[in-house]
C-alpha cells in the first residue's frame, strides 16, 4: 500500500494526480532539453559569432583612394579627411538616443525617419557592423559627437577619406565620379574575394569606373578586445585577452598620371564660352594620348560624392543639353564635310575602283553647280563652286565633287576606308560607356527594314559627304585625323599614362598603342593635308577666316545636318516656334585639324552642337585652342 | 531498497472502486521505525551537484572575483565553506526525524514570515535594487529561501492533517490560499517575483495532489491570473523583464541583457562545449554568472553534453524524492518529501529555464550549484529531510509485507 495517499477509497484520484505531476515534470524536462538541443546543435553557430563578437569587436580601417593626377602633376581627384558618424544598431538604444543623435546631426525629419527605420530593420550579424547615418560631419557635429559621445552606447565617429575633384565642372565626364556602393555590388564583389561595406564610395563613371581595383586600394581590419558596451579597453587584467591585432593592413590605392593637360582643359572651356553645348577633343597626333577631352554642358562631381538630391539630379537629368553625357564619345554625330578627307583619300589610293575619266586625276575638274541631280533626286551643295578639283573641292568643301567621286566608287569603298581609320568601332578608350558610331555599306541597308531591305546609290553620295547614316564619335575624328596627319598611324586614344603605387614606383606605365598602320601613298597624303592647310589658308577656305599667322594649321570645317530632311525643315521654319526650338534645329559646326601642319603635333576636334557653320562658329574655337596651346602649353 | 523501488501505484490494485473509508490518522498510526538505510543515490547525486557547482563557481567567478576582490578564489572560498556547512547540514537534519517538523511547523513559519517582514520593513539590505537580504555579520541571509520552505512544511502539516477536509472550501482550500499569499506577498514587496511564484506554485501543486477540488483550483486561477497581470503590468521592471523575454535583443543592452548574454553562452557551446574555464561571456558579459546564470556558463563551457548531465542528476533527484514520497507510510512524511523534491526541481527548472531564454527572468538560484550560502544550506536542509524521510520509509519487513 501507498500510505501517502490515504485510504484505498481515494487512491485512484490521488494515483492520477500524482501521475499529472510526473508527467508534467517530464515535459517540463523534456521542453528545457528541446531547447538546449535548438540553443546548442540547430543554432550554435550564430551564437559562436555573437559571443566572438562580445570580447572582438572587428574595426574597419578605410583606406585612401588613389589620387588621379594631370599631365603635369597637377591633382584632378584626391581625398581630403572628412568625418563620418556610424551607429552600431545593436549596441545603439534606439528609443532613448535617437532623438538626440537627429538633434545633434541635425537630420531632417524626413531623413531622420528613413534612417532610423533602417537601423532598425538591420537583423543578424549586420546589426554589429557599424552603419553611416552623417557623413562629412562638420565642425558643429563633430563637438557635440565628440563631446557626448561616452552617452551615446553604439555611436562612433570615423575618419573617412571623401573625395574631392579641383576642377569641379572640367573633365568631369573623364574623370567621373564615386557614389555610395549599393547592397548588390557588395554582395557581388564580395564572391570575387573583395570587400566593400555599407557607406564605401565606388566608381560610378569615367576613370573612376574604370579604373576602380587600382585606386580603391584594400580596407584594413583591426581586431579590439572591447568591454561589454562596445568600447575598446585600455588595459585588462587578463593578459593574453586584450590589445589590437590586425587581420588585414590597410593599403591605400593607386594614384592615375594621366596625359591629360588640366591647363589645356580650362583653354578649352574658355574656348567654348558663349556656346551652350558642344565638346572637343585634343589628342597628341605621335601617339593618341589624349591631352583634353571636354564635354559641355558639365556637372560637378563633387556633387555626386555625398548623393545627390533627387530634385538636383533631376534637374541634370532634364537638362536639354544633356550635361551627363560625355559628348566625346558616349554620343555620336554626323561628321558631315569632316568625313570628305577620308572620302577622297578612298579614292587617291584606289584611282582603278574609278571609271575612265577625269576624275582619276585629283587635278581634274568638275563644275559645281550648286546641286547633283541622281535618279530625279536633287543633292544640294552649299553654293555655286564652278569647276574645282579635288584640292579646291576640300579647300571650299563642295560637295558635288565629293557626289561625282562617291557615284564612282560606290558606299562599299567608303566604309571599307572609313573603317580602315577607326570609324565604325570602338576606340577602345578605357572609358564607359563608349558608342562604335556607324558606317553604313550596301549590306548595311539591305538588312535594315526602314530603307525596304535596298540599296540606293544615294546612300554613297550622302555617305561622301558625312550625311545618310555616318555616324562618328569626336574621339574617332580626332583618332583618324591624327593617323591623316601623322601619315597612317591610327592610335587608340589612352588617358592613363601611369599607375603609381602609393609610394610613387611605377605599377604601370603606358606607351603609345598602335591600333593599325594604314597603307598610304606618302604623295596622296601630301596632298591631303596641302588641301586642308588650304582650309585655312586659302583665300576661299571655309575657315579662311580664322587664318592666324605663325599657326600652321591643317583642318576641315564641317556643317552637319540635325534635322533629317531639308524639306522637312524648311517647312517648319514657316511656322512660327520659339527661339529655342529654332536653336535645336540649327546644323552642328565642326572643325578638325592639327597643327604644325608639316610636322604636327596636336589634332584638335570641335562641335559645337546646333552652332550653325562650321567655319564660323567651330572654327573660331579650335584655332583659339591650337593658339593657346602653342603659346602655353607647348612654346615653340 | 530494491524492492521497494520496484513498487508502482499499479500494484495497489482496484482500489478506486473501494468505499472510502478514512483510515486513522497519521498520528494514531504505529510510527514507522528509522531502521531503514537513507536514499544513498540521493545523497550521491545531491553531492555531486554540489561538488559541480564548486567548480562552476570557480569557472564562472575567478574574473569578476579578482576584479572585485583581487582573489580570483574569493567567491570559491566562501562557497566551499558554505558547502562544507551544508553538508553538515544534511547529513544532520538526515538525522533529526521529521516529525519533529510537525511540532516545528508554526515555529518555522513564523520565522519565515518574520524574515520577511523584517526584510521588508527595512531591515533588508539591497542589492541591485532589490532587498532581499539580511546582514547577518558577514553573510547575507535570503529569509525568501527560507520563507518558501517554510510554506512547504506548513502546507504539507495542514493537508495531511486536514486529510478529507482538504476537499472542502472554507477549512481545506481558504487558509492555505491565504498564508500562502500572504507569504507571497511579502515576496512581492521586496521585490522577489521569482520567489512568490514559485510559493504559488508549490501551494497549487501540494493542495492539487492533496486532493482539493479541480474547481477551486481553476476558480483561484482566474482570481490569481488578473492579480499577476496587475503586478507585472504595475511595475515596470517586471513588465519590462516579461517584455525582454519575449524579445530579448529588442532591448538587448538594458532589459534584454542578462537574457541574451546567456542565451549566446548556450549558444557558444554546441555539443561539447568550449571546455571548463575556457567560456568568453563570464568575461563580465554575464555580471554575477556565478549566481543566477550558472547554468549558462554550464552551457557555454560543457555545451549541450554538461546541460544534458546537469538536468539528468536533477531529474535523478526528483525520481528519487517522488520515490520516497510515495513510499512513505506516513502521510505528512509522504507530503513533505513532494513538497521539498517539487520545490528544488520547480527551482532548478525555472532557473535552467530562464538562462535559456525559455522563461522571464526571475533571479532564482540553481539549487545546489548556484553561489549563495542561504539557497545551498536550506536546499542541504531539505535534502537532509528527504533523507530521514526516505530512512523511515526504508523497507523494513513489516512494511514489505503491508505492502503486498
Amino acid at each position: 500500500m501507498a500510505p501517502l495517499f490515504g485510504p484505498p477509497g481515494e487512491l485512484s484520484e490521488f494515483r492520477g494526480r500524482f501521475r499529472w505531476i510526473a508527467l508534467f515534470v517530464i515535459l517540463v524536462f523534456a521542453g528545457l532539453l528541446a531547447r538546449a538541443a535548438q540553443l546548442q546543435i540547430f543554432e550554435g553557430y550564430e551564437y559562436v559569432e555573437r559571443s566572438r563578437h562580445n570580447i572582438e569587436r572587428t574595426r574597419e580601417i578605410p583606406t585612401a583612394r588613389g589620387v588621379i593626377r594631370d599631365a603635369e602633376g597637377q591633382l584632378l581627384a584626391y581625398n581630403t579627411p572628412a568625418y563620418t558618424a556610424y551607429i552600431t544598431p545593436e549596441f545603439f538604444d534606439i528609443a532613448e538616443d535617437w532623438p538626440t543623435v537627429v538633434r545633434y546631426l541635425n537630420l531632417g525629419p524626413e531623413r531622420a525617419n528613413k534612417l532610423r527605420e533602417r537601423l532598425t530593420r538591420l537583423q543578424g550579424l549586420k546589426r554589429y557592423q557599424p552603419y553611416p547615418v552623417a557623413e562629412n560631419l562638420d565642425d558643429r557635429q563633430l563637438a557635440l559627437l565628440t563631446a557626448h559621445h561616452a552617452e551615446l552606447d553604439g555611436l562612433s565617429v570615423e575618419e573617412t577619406p571623401m573625395r574631392v575633384y579641383p576642377l569641379r565642372q572640367l573633365a568631369a565626364h573623364v574623370l567621373g565620379y564615386l557614389n555610395e556602393v549599393s547592397e548588390a555590388e557588395i554582395e557581388r564583389h564580395r564572391a570575387e574575394g573583395y570587400r566593400y561595406l555599407p557607406g564605401d564610395r565606388i566608381g560610378r563613371t569615367g576613370l573612376e569606373a574604370v579604373w576602380e581595383r587600382e585606386l580603391r586600394g584594400t580596407r584594413g581590419r583591426v581586431t579590439v578586445i572591447v568591454n561589454a558596451k562596445g568600447v575598446e579597453k585600455g588595459k585588462d587584467p587578463f593578459g593574453a585577452a586584450t590589445g589590437r591585432r590586425y587581420e588585414i593592413e590597410p593599403v591605400p590605392g593607386n594614384d592615375l598620371i594621366l596625359s591629360l593637360n588640366a591647363r589645356l582643359e580650362a583653354i578649352v572651356d574658355q574656348a567654348f564660352r558663349g556656346h551652350p553645348a558642344g565638346a572637343a577633343v585634343v589628342l597628341d597626333a605621335r601617339t593618341g594620348f589624349v591631352l583634353a577631352m571636354y564635354s559641355k554642358p558639365s556637372y560637378d562631381p563633387n556633387a555626386f560624392i555625398q548623393g545627390l538630391s533627387r530634385a538636383d539630379a533631376q534637374v541634370l537629368e532634364q537638362n536639354p543639353f544633356l550635361p551627363l553625357h560625355d559628348k566625346t564619345a558616349m554620343d555620336h554625330y554626323f561628321p558631315g564635310s569632316l568625313f570628305k578627307p577620308f572620302a577622297a583619300l578612298a579614292a587617291l589610293e584606289q584611282p582603278a575602283m574609278l571609271e575612265p575619266g577625269d576624275l582619276f586625276d585629283p587635278a581634274a575638274r568638275f563644275r559645281c553647280e550648286g546641286a547633283y541631280e541622281l535618279a530625279g533626286q536633287r543633292f544640294r551643295c552649299t553654293k555655286v563652286h564652278g569647276l574645282v578639283d579635288l584640292h579646291e573641292a576640300i579647300v571650299q568643301s563642295c560637295n558635288v565633287y565629293f557626289f561625282q567621286l562617291a557615284r564612282r566608287m560606290g558606299i562599299d569603298r567608303l566604309a571599307q576606308v572609313a573603317r580602315e581609320f577607326g570609324f565604325g568601332e570602338k576606340t577602345g578608350i578605357a572609358l564607359s560607356k563608349e558608342v562604335p558610331g556607324l558606317v553604313p555599306d550596301k549590306d548595311w541597308y539591305r538588312s535594315r527594314p526602314e530603307y525596304g531591305f535596298q540599296y540606293r546609290v544615294g546612300y554613297a553620295l550622302l555617305a561622301a559627304i558625312g550625311q545618310g547614316n555616318t555616324k562618328v564619335t569626336l574621339l574617332q575624328l580626332a583618332a583618324a585625323y591624327a593617323a591623316l596627319a601623322n601619315g597612317g598611324y591610327l592610335y587608340r586614344p589612352q588617358l592613363v599614362k601611369e599607375v603609381l603605387y602609393p609610394d610613387g614606383r611605377v605599377r604601370m606605365s603606358f606607351g603609345p598603342e598602335l591600333v593599325r598602320r594604314i597603307e598610304m601613298d606618302p604623295e596622296n597624303q601630301r596632298k591631303l593635308v596641302d588641301a586642308l592647310r588650304g582650309v585655312v589658308e586659302a583665300p576661299q577656305g571655309t575657315a579662311h577666316d580664322q587664318w592666324t599667322p605663325g599657326l600652321e594649321i591643317a583642318g576641315k570645317t564641317g556643317t552637319a545636318e540635325v534635322a533629317r530632311r531639308r524639306r522637312d525643315r524648311e517647312r517648319r521654319r514657316r511656322d512660327s516656334r520659339s527661339t529655342e526650338e529654332r536653336y535645336r534645329e540649327r546644323d552642328h559646326a565642326w572643325f578638325a585639324g592639327f597643327a604644325p601642319a608639316d610636322d604636327p603635333e596636336i589634332v584638335v576636334v570641335v562641335l559645337v552642337e546646333h552652332g550653325g557653320y562650321g567655319g564660323r562658329y567651330a572654327a573660331p574655337i579650335a584655332v583659339e585652342i591650337f593658339r593657346e596651346y602653342f603659346k602655353r602649353i607647348a612654346p615653340r | 531498497m530494491a524492492v521497494e523501488a520496484r513498487r508502482s501505484f499499479a500494484d495497489v490494485g482496484p482500489g478506486g472502486l473501494a468505499p472510502a473509508i478514512p483510515r486513522p490518522a497519521a498520528e494514531t498510526a504505529p510510527p514507522a521505525a528509522a531502521t531503514g538505510d537513507f536514499d544513498r543515490v540521493l545523497a550521491a547525486t545531491v553531492l555531486c551537484l554540489v561538488a559541480f557547482g564548486l567548480v562552476m563557481i570557480y569557472s564562472a567567478s575567478h574574473v569578476q572575483a579578482l576584479r572585485q576582490f583581487g582573489s580570483s578564489t574569493y567567491f570559491l572560498s566562501r562557497q566551499v565553506l558554505f558547502a562544507g556547512l551544508g553538508v553538515a547540514t544534511m547529513i544532520g537534519m538526515s538525522y533529526v526525524p521529521f516529525r519533529l517538523y510537525r511540532a516545528l511547523t508554526y515555529p518555522i513559519l513564523a520565522a519565515g514570515l518574520l524574515g520577511l517582514i523584517a526584510v521588508v520593513g527595512g531591515a533588508g539590505t539591497t542589492i541591485r535594487g532589490a532587498t532581499r537580504w539580511i546582514a547577518f555579520g558577514p553573510v547575507n541571509l535570503e529569509p525568501s529561501e527560507l520563507a518558501k520552505i517554510a510554506v512547504v512544511i506548513w502546507l504539507c502539516y495542514s493537508v495531511a492533517k486536514k486529510r478529507d477536509l482538504v476537499r472542502s472550501f472554507s477549512v481545506g482550500f481558504v487558509p492555505h490560499m491565504l498564508l500562502a499569499g500572504l507569504t507571497a506577498f511579502l515576496c512581492l514587496l521586496q521585490p522577489d517575483f521569482g520567489s512568490a511564484m514559485i510559493i504559488a506554485f508549490m501551494t497549487f501543486a501540494i493542495l492539487f495532489v492533496a486532493g482539493a477540488r479541480i474547481s477551486y483550483l481553476i476558480g483561484s486561477l482566474f482570481v490569481a491570473v488578473p492579480v499577476v497581470y496587475q503586478v507585472i503590468a504595475g511595475s515596470a521592471y517586471r513588465s519590462a523583464r516579461i517584455l525582454s523575454f519575449l524579445d530579448p535583443w529588442k532591448d538587448r543592452l538594458k532589459t534584454g541583457y542578462q537574457l541574451v548574454e546567456s542565451q549566446i553562452g548556450f549558444g557558444a557551446g554546441g555539443v561539447l562545449g568550449q571546455g571548463i574555464g575556457e567560456g568568453r561571456q563570464k568575461l563580465l558579459f554575464l555580471p554575477d554568472a556565478h549566481n543566477d546564470f550558472i547554468s549558462s556558463i554550464v552551457g557555454e563551457e560543457l555545451g549541450l553534453v554538461g546541460v544534458l548531465l546537469l538536468l539528468g542528476a536533477f531529474g535523478l533527484l526528483l525520481a528519487r524524492g517522488y520515490a520516497i514520497a510515495r513510499r512513505c507510510r506516513d502521510t505528512f512524511g509522504g507530503f513533505l518529501a513532494f513538497g521539498l523534491t517539487t520545490l528544488i526541481g520547480l527551482q532548478a527548472i525555472v532557473n535552467v529555464g530562464v538562462a535559456m531564454g525559455a522563461l522571464p527572468t526571475k533571479g532564482l538560484a540553481l539549487p545546489f550549484v548556484s553561489y549563495g550560502g542561504s539557497s545551498l544550506l536550506v536546499h542541504m536542509a531539505s535534502v537532509g529531510i528527504l533523507l530521514n524521510i526516505s530512512r523511515h520509509a526504508g523497507a523494513t519487513p513489516a512494511e514489505a509485507d503491508d505492502g503486498r
